[in-house]
């Protein structure tokens, strides 16, 4: 997916399905900064879905980055 | 609103003995000025009522409420416990919750996002230290939790205190626990929809209570709950500074052919009996050998009074099952068309509160200690 189908593809999606949309885009970017920020969001939606398993898994990915 | 010694006055002439007493003071119940005193004093300074645990059933359940303008958030957390608090985010002050849902995960502000576990710790604070810094020494997130009230369950009934000053909740509801302890530990089911309806009525709250603990008045304002209950076989509940209410000796009515269930192993002394009691100050509660009831009382303002109506059952088959529909149906139209009788008399005294003669009233020493028990609730509460 590129990044303006994941932005479309965001308006309508639940908890989630942003996270993982998100999480895409984080790979899709190449500054890490950016990937940082992309990653907050779909921990936050993954936090708001109850997903702990992909809540681990990005927290990691926050640890690695410094955004935790 | 009277001046502090005209106040002052008033409220030691409610706090006489019964027959000697007058009613509260009409501002009481017409003046916006007496209605802020009240809600600190005979509100927030003590428990009081905000909902029902049935509204929040399964984890996550949340349900945002407005007590007297106090934004709350009644939930259910994962351990099945059931917590109040604030709905109001830590950072800005935002409302968190708008309506009533359920919440998967964490509860995340709309604002900014900070993110609360259902057991109120801070769990995300997302950018807090910049773009995709999501921690700064700033926020100390262990500090930082939704601001939780004490809260306590009886009889199905959800009760908070905004004040450090309240004694626990166990010792505050333990004089009708041991009045009640036949009922006290038992779970009571929830009807469902048709056992929950609302009234509105055009009367201050304490009007609501002030009828309702007394029985003086069922043979004029209840004829049809007068031929199976009648005067006579009533007597009067009283616990100073705690309820009061009145107990019939004779509970009789008929509901059709199929009779709930009764609680197991209730003492015989129930087979017949039923007791209303008014625990103060919102809550208005009734207990049957085969069902109970209570109704919230929502101030919304001093001449308004929402009723919030739930009736609870003895086992889940009868609260729900289909083989006591036409029963639960019966039930609830019955309590309803009292409830609805009872209207008219407090919105009359409501308008009767705006005579600037009226000086409280009389009261019966026979027939309306019970109501004076309120008033000197009341009046203890506002005099402090």
């Amino acid at each position: 997916m590129a990044w303006w189908q994941i932005e479309a593809a965001l308006s309508d999606a639940g908890c989630a399905e942003r996270a993982r949309l998100y999480a895409q885009a984080a790979d899709l970017a190449e500054d890490p900064g950016q990937r940082r920020f992309l990653l907050t969001h779909a921990w936050v939606h993954a936090l708001s879905a109850g997903d702990a398993g992909q809540v681990s898994e990005l927290e990691d990915a926050l640890h690695a980055l410094g955004g935790l | 609103m009277p001046d502090g010694n005209d106040l002052t006055r008033a409220l030691g002439d409610v706090m006489r003995p019964v027959g000697e007493a007058r009613g509260l003071p009409n501002a009481l119940y017409t003046d916006p000025a007496a209605e802020a005193v009240e809600r600190q004093r005979v509100f927030l300074g003590g428990w009081s009522c905000i909902g029902f645990a049935h509204e929040v059933p399964q984890p996550g359940d949340a349900v945002p409420i407005d007590h007297l303008g106090t934004p709350l958030l009644m939930l259910r957390d994962r351990d099945g416990q059931l917590r109040v608090f604030e709905n109001v985010c830590r950072h800005r002050g935002m409302i968190l919750v708008e309506t009533a849902r359920n919440f998967p995960g964490v509860i995340r502000c709309p604002y900014h996002s900070w993110c609360y576990a259902l057991d109120g710790s801070l769990r995300a604070t997302p950018h807090v230290g910049g773009p995709g810094v999501n921690h700064h020494a700033s926020v100390d997130r262990s500090r930082t939790g939704l601001t939780e009230l004490r809260s306590g369950v009886f009889l199905g009934a959800v009760f908070v205190t905004f004040s450090a000053h309240a004694p626990e909740f166990e010792d505050w509801i333990a004089p009708l626990t041991e009045r009640w302890s036949d009922f006290a530990d038992r779970p009571v089911f929830h009807g469902g929809a048709e056992a929950s309806f609302a009234l509105e009525l055009s009367a201050n709250w304490k009007l609501a209570v002030e009828n309702y603990c007394e029985s003086y008045h069922l043979p004029w304002v209840h004829p049809s709950l007068n031929t199976y209950s009648k005067l006579e076989d009533h007597y009067h509940i009283e616990m100073p500074r705690c309820f009061s209410g009145q107990g019939t000796t004779v509970y009789a009515p008929d509901l059709g052919e199929t009779a709930f269930p009764d609680f197991p192993n209730l003492p015989s002394r129930w087979a017949r009996a039923a007791e209303y009691i008014a625990l103060y100050p919102n809550v208005l509660f009734g207990v049957h050998r085969d069902h109970t009831f209570a109704i919230r009382l929502e101030p919304l303002g001093q001449g308004r009074t929402r009723e919030h109506v739930e009736i609870f059952y003895s086992t889940p088959e009868a609260a729900t099952g289909a083989a006591f529909a036409a029963s639960r149906q019966a039930n609830t139209t019955l309590w309803k068309q009292v409830f609805k009788e009872d209207i008219f008399v407090v919105e009359g005294m409501q308008r009767g509160r705006s005579a600037p003669g009226f000086d409280g009233g009389r009261f019966s020493a026979v027939m309306d200690s019970p109501t004076h028990c309120f008033h000197d609730w009341v009046a203890d509460r506002l005099a402090r």
